[in-house]
Parts: structure tokens; sequence; C-alpha cells
């Protein structure tokens, strides 16, 4: 245990040492890591730990983008405090949305968030008045005390702090009470019932999550790019989202993190295939559902058994979904 | 001219595209217990096809929608067996999840083929108005109406009196038992996504002389989702009454309350089917015991 701590505190601090030799380019993937790990933590309590399907994690990282850009330019709030309050308002609109869906077990859920996840981006391409529709919305500055945060290092160490403090959220959760219902709740709804579990609380309130840490993640998109318009949260970013979480393992909290950093990093490099995104990403997200459909996560797991621990294989399949 | 028959009449024209629609959602949940997100993706290939057959090689039309939905139905078939089949023993979130990517990705192979623009595909049948008694309707909605009613009869007709269509029925009630009396329960899956997706695009053939074709526009499924749900989504009556039903309800919300909220109301409808009755019309209550 100890040595896994020190382990952790140790990979901890590798990025925050490298990131002010990175240059301007690679701090931004960087940071759009950073960024997209936050919104997948909170989708992959839904997907990976309840295993419900959601489909408008989209919606959620516009939500907070789209509500931290407008309370600042059309309230005259700070961007400091839109964020938050941003967030909090997005996870309200999960708890609400999530009510009549969660209640009946089989895919209400993922179709009433299809839905939604189309509603918003459609109401953002046409509202033109409020959101400057399909041109974008341009982000005020954030200001935190008296310094205006313009520098891409700046934001890494937001984003990094808020990386970090969602992993910590997402990590307790998963070993609490809640974390262990959620795990019920996907081996078996009518288990979970028998056993005392609220399931209809359990899930509401991984959801509502989801939306906050997805309108985290967007609060800090909107901030770190500056300019966010309807194309970055639909369909096509939840298929990226979805396919992220699959590859990096669904359930597992470093899956999250491997698939996130991997299909942030891919993507970039291979920019001249931008017209097949979906496509490749579809392709992508079959492929990994057959060929491993525990993702790189339990590739690593299986291959880390074989190879160095024979001994402790029964062990390590004890742990499986943690 | 009296408004009111005027608008049930236009409004069951649509609705009978939106039963088609959800009787493909309906085979497919029945028979695999998944929801098919590619069923927007269906119509969306329904309709191109459909295109392509009628302005490109200029069939003409009493060929164009049998050809359409057979190539279609084959086309599906294909997709089965690389994408779903290998999916078979997996868990249905798997299967699911792989329905949503290959709707998106046939959107973008649409989108790589066609051009992102929108493309007008002219009327199939003439559209010289017939008059039943006060209510006045172009031919072609009439044929839209008549191929719809006969190929949902068709359909019921199928699964009650074929042996192919009994055998449907075999697998969707129980997958183990119907391959223990000697069932090719895998076959019978392909065939299933085959006809489920077939029906897709039998409505968007009908439907694409009505609206504009794009590689988007699977987004009209989701009324035929609504449909399905309003009908219990186990139940082929109940798609067909449903979506009859969501199709008059739009229209004369359409007209009396406001156009804008012609496409919001399956919205409502599936909303308040899954606060007040879950099961929707026609659906039995799923005994869950504890």
């Amino acid at each position: 245990m100890r040595r896994r701590i020190l382990a952790i505190t140790f990979a901890a601090l590798i990025l925050p040492t490298i990131a002010p030799a990175l240059n301007v380019y690679h701090l931004y993937v960087v940071n759009l890591c950073l960024i997209y790990l936050v919104a997948n933590l909170g989708y992959g309590l839904v997907l990976g730990h309840a295993g419900q399907i959601s489909l408008c994690q989209g919606a959620f990282v516009g939500l907070g983008a789209y509500l931290t850009a407008l309370l600042s330019l059309r309230l005259g709030l700070p961007v400091a405090v839109a964020l938050p309050l941003a967030a909090a308002v997005t996870a309200g609109v999960g708890f609400v949305l999530g009510l009549p869906a969660l209640r009946l077990s089989g895919h209400y859920l993922a179709l009433v968030t299809l839905g939604f996840n189309t509603i918003f981006e459609i109401v953002v391409r046409v509202w033109v008045s409020m959101t400057n529709g399909s041109y974008g919305l341009k982000v005020p500055k954030l200001v935190l005390g008296s310094v205006a945060v313009t520098r891409d290092l700046h934001f890494f160490y937001l984003s990094y702090g808020v990386a970090l403090l969602a992993l910590w959220v997402s990590w307790n959760l998963i070993r609490s009470r809640v974390g262990r219902a959620l795990s019920a709740v996907r081996g078996s709804e009518i288990a979970a019932v028998s056993l005392g579990i609220n399931v209809a609380r359990a899930k509401t309130l991984a959801f509502s999550l989801s939306a906050l840490f997805g309108a985290l993640g967007g609060g800090l998109f909107a901030v770190t790019i500056g300019l966010i318009s309807p194309d970055d949260f639909g369909l096509p970013k939840v298929l990226r989202f979805l396919t992220m979480l699959v590859v990096g393992g669904l359930g597992t909290l470093w899956g999250t993190v491997i698939g996130t950093t991997l299909l942030t990093v891919l993507p970039e490099a291979l920019r001249f295939l931008k017209d097949f995104e979906e496509l490749m990403y579809g392709v992508l997200l079959l492929v990994s559902l057959n060929l491993m459909p525990r993702g790189v996560a339990g590739l690593v797991r299986d291959l880390y058994h074989r190879l160095l621990a024979p001994e402790r294989a029964f062990v390590g399949s004890a742990e499986e979904g943690t | 001219m009296e408004i009111l028959p005027q608008l049930v009449a236009s409004g069951l024209v649509n609705g009978a595209i939106y039963s088609l629609m959800a009787i493909g959602y309906v085979v497919i949940y029945k028979g695999t217990n998944v929801v098919n997100f590619a069923q927007g993706e269906a119509v969306m290939v329904g309709g191109y096809i459909a295109l392509v057959l009628y302005t490109v090689l200029g069939l003409p039309s009493y060929a164009v929608v049998p050809l359409a939905v057979v190539a279609a139905g084959f086309f599906w078939l294909a997709l089965e067996r690389v994408a779903y089949r290998p999916l078979q023993e997996a868990p249905i979130f798997s299967l699911v999840i792989a329905t949503f990517a290959v709707g998106l990705s046939l959107r973008n192979i649409a989108r790589l083929i066609f051009g992102p623009d929108i493309h007008h595909f002219p009327p199939l049948f003439s559209t010289a108005p017939v008059r039943f008694g006060t209510v006045y309707l172009n031919r072609q909605s009439v044929w839209i109406v008549l191929i719809s009613v006969a190929s949902a009869g068709l359909l019921l007709l199928c699964f009650r009196v074929t042996r192919v269509g009994k055998a449907m029925r075999a697998v969707s009630q129980n997958r183990d038992a119907a391959w223990i009396v000697g069932i090719p329960v895998t076959r019978y899956f392909a065939l299933i996504w085959g006809l489920g997706s077939a029906f897709g695009a039998l409505g968007g053939v009908l439907l694409a002389p009505l609206v504009i074709l794009h590689p988007e526009m699977g987004w009209v499924a989701i009324k035929a989702f609504a449909v399905a749900i309003l009908g219990g989504f186990e139940s082929l009556a109940g798609a067909v009454v449903g979506g009859l039903l969501l199709g008059v309800v739009e229209n004369l919300a359409g007209f009396y309350v406001s156009s804008h909220i012609k496409d919001i109301v399956a919205f409502l409808v599936m909303i308040a089917v899954l606060c007040i009755r879950p099961t929707g019309l026609f659906g039995e209550a799923a005994i869950t015991k504890v």
C-alpha cells in the first residue's frame, strides 16, 4: 500500500515537473488530455461503474462551456465564479434529466440522453442571438485574484489541479458504499434491489456526477481554448468520449486515463484524417469491443499476470472492476 | 373545405411512415433485446439507395421502392455479419454501443459519398390530387399509405403463418429453447437485423420525396422511437397505431398550437408515456421478481 502511494505521488509529480519545458503546442495537447479526462471520469462513472448507457456527455460538456461563457458575458459574472456555477447548474440539469429515465431499466436512458445531446446542439446552433450560433462564442478571460490567466502553463496547472481532484473524488467514490452500490447495479439490478440498495438513487447520483464532471471539463475547455462552437459538443464528440472509455477499459480509473490520453494524442497526430473522424472512432470502437472488451487496462492486467505474477492471477481477477 | 379532416388525413400519411420505421425498432428489439441506434441510418441508407436508383439509374418508381428495400436489406445483412455477429455472445451493453458506432460511421460514409449538402428527391408518384369526400390528398400520399399498410400487413401475416415467421417469433421468445428445437438462431438473428433495417429503409424510401435527403436525416428516427415507446416497444400493432396517432397529433399541434412545436411533439409524447404509462399502449408490464 505504502509503495503504491509513493508510486502515485511520484507519477503525479512528473507532469508538473516537465510541463514548463514543453512547447506551446505540446502543452495544448496535454491540457486537452486533462480537460477530457475530467469529463471522461464523470462519464465513466455512469457507463463503466453503473453500467448505464448515457449518450449526452457532449451536451454536459457543452452546457458547462456555454454556461460559463454566457454567465460571464450576459450577466457580468467573473469567469472564476461562472465556471463552478455552470457546473452546479449542469449537475442539476443532469439530475432532472435522469429522473424519468433512470426509474426504468432498459434503454430509456440511452435514448433520452441521445435526444438531449441532439437538442442541445440544435438549440445552440439556432439560438443565434444568445449563443452566436455556428460562428462560435468568444469566452471572456479568466481572472484569478488580480491576475488574468492567459498563459498555457497557468491553464495547465488549473486543469491539472481539477483533474487530480476529479480523480481523487472518483477514487474515493468507487471505494465507498455508493461505489459498491453502483457495481451491484451494473452486475444485476434485481440482485441489487434485493440487497436493499436504492437503485434509482445510486443511478441518479452517478448520472448527476457525470454531468458535474462533464461541465467542469467544459468550463475548463471554454477558458483554455477561448472559443467554443456547437461542433465541439455534438454526437461525434460523444462517440469520441465513448471510444476513449471503451478503448481504455470500462470501469477502471486508469483505463479512463489511458484511453483519454491515447485518443487525444493520436488524433492530433492523425489530423489529416479529419474527414474520416466518426468512421475512424466507430471502427475503433467496434474492433475494441470485439478484441479487447476490457480495454487496454484489461489487456495490460492480463499480460502482467501472465508474465510477471502468475501466482497472483486469482487475486487479480477478484480485484476486477476496481 | 373543413380543415380538421384534412389535417387528420395528411397526419395519417406521415404517421404511416413513422409506423414503418417503428416496426423496424420493434422487430429488432423483440428479436435481439437491442435498441437499434442505427435505425435512423437505416432510414437514411434507404433514402440514398432510392435516390441513386431513381435519379442516377433512372428506374421507374414501381421498381425503385422494392429494389431499394431489398438492396438495403442485403446491405444490413452484410453489416450484421461484420459488426454485430461477433458481439452476439457479448453483453447487450456492447451491442447497443456498437449500433451507435455503426450509425455515426454510416453518417460519415454518406457524407464522404454524397457530400454534406442536401439532395432533393423528385416525387416518386404523381402528385395529382385525389378527392375523398371533403378531403384532398395527392396520389403520392395515397400510395405511401397503401404501401405502408400492405407491408405492415404482410409482416404480421408472415409472423403468424409462415415457417420463417414462426421461427423468428420462437427466437424472440427464447433464444436457447429455439436453438434446442433446431432453429439456426444465428442465421435468424441476421434475418431479424436485415428485416428490421429493411423496414427502416422502406420508411426512408417513402419519406424521401416528402423531405430533403442529407447524411444527418436519421434524426427523424427519434420520432419512430417515440412511436415504439407509445406502442409498447414489443408490439407490432402498437407500432402501427402509435405511428398513425403521432402523425395526426403532430399535425394538429402544428396547426392549432404552433408550427415550431411540431417536431417537439414526439419528445413530449415520449416523456409523457415514460412518466404515466412506461409500458405504452399495448405493452405488458414486465414482471421483475425480486
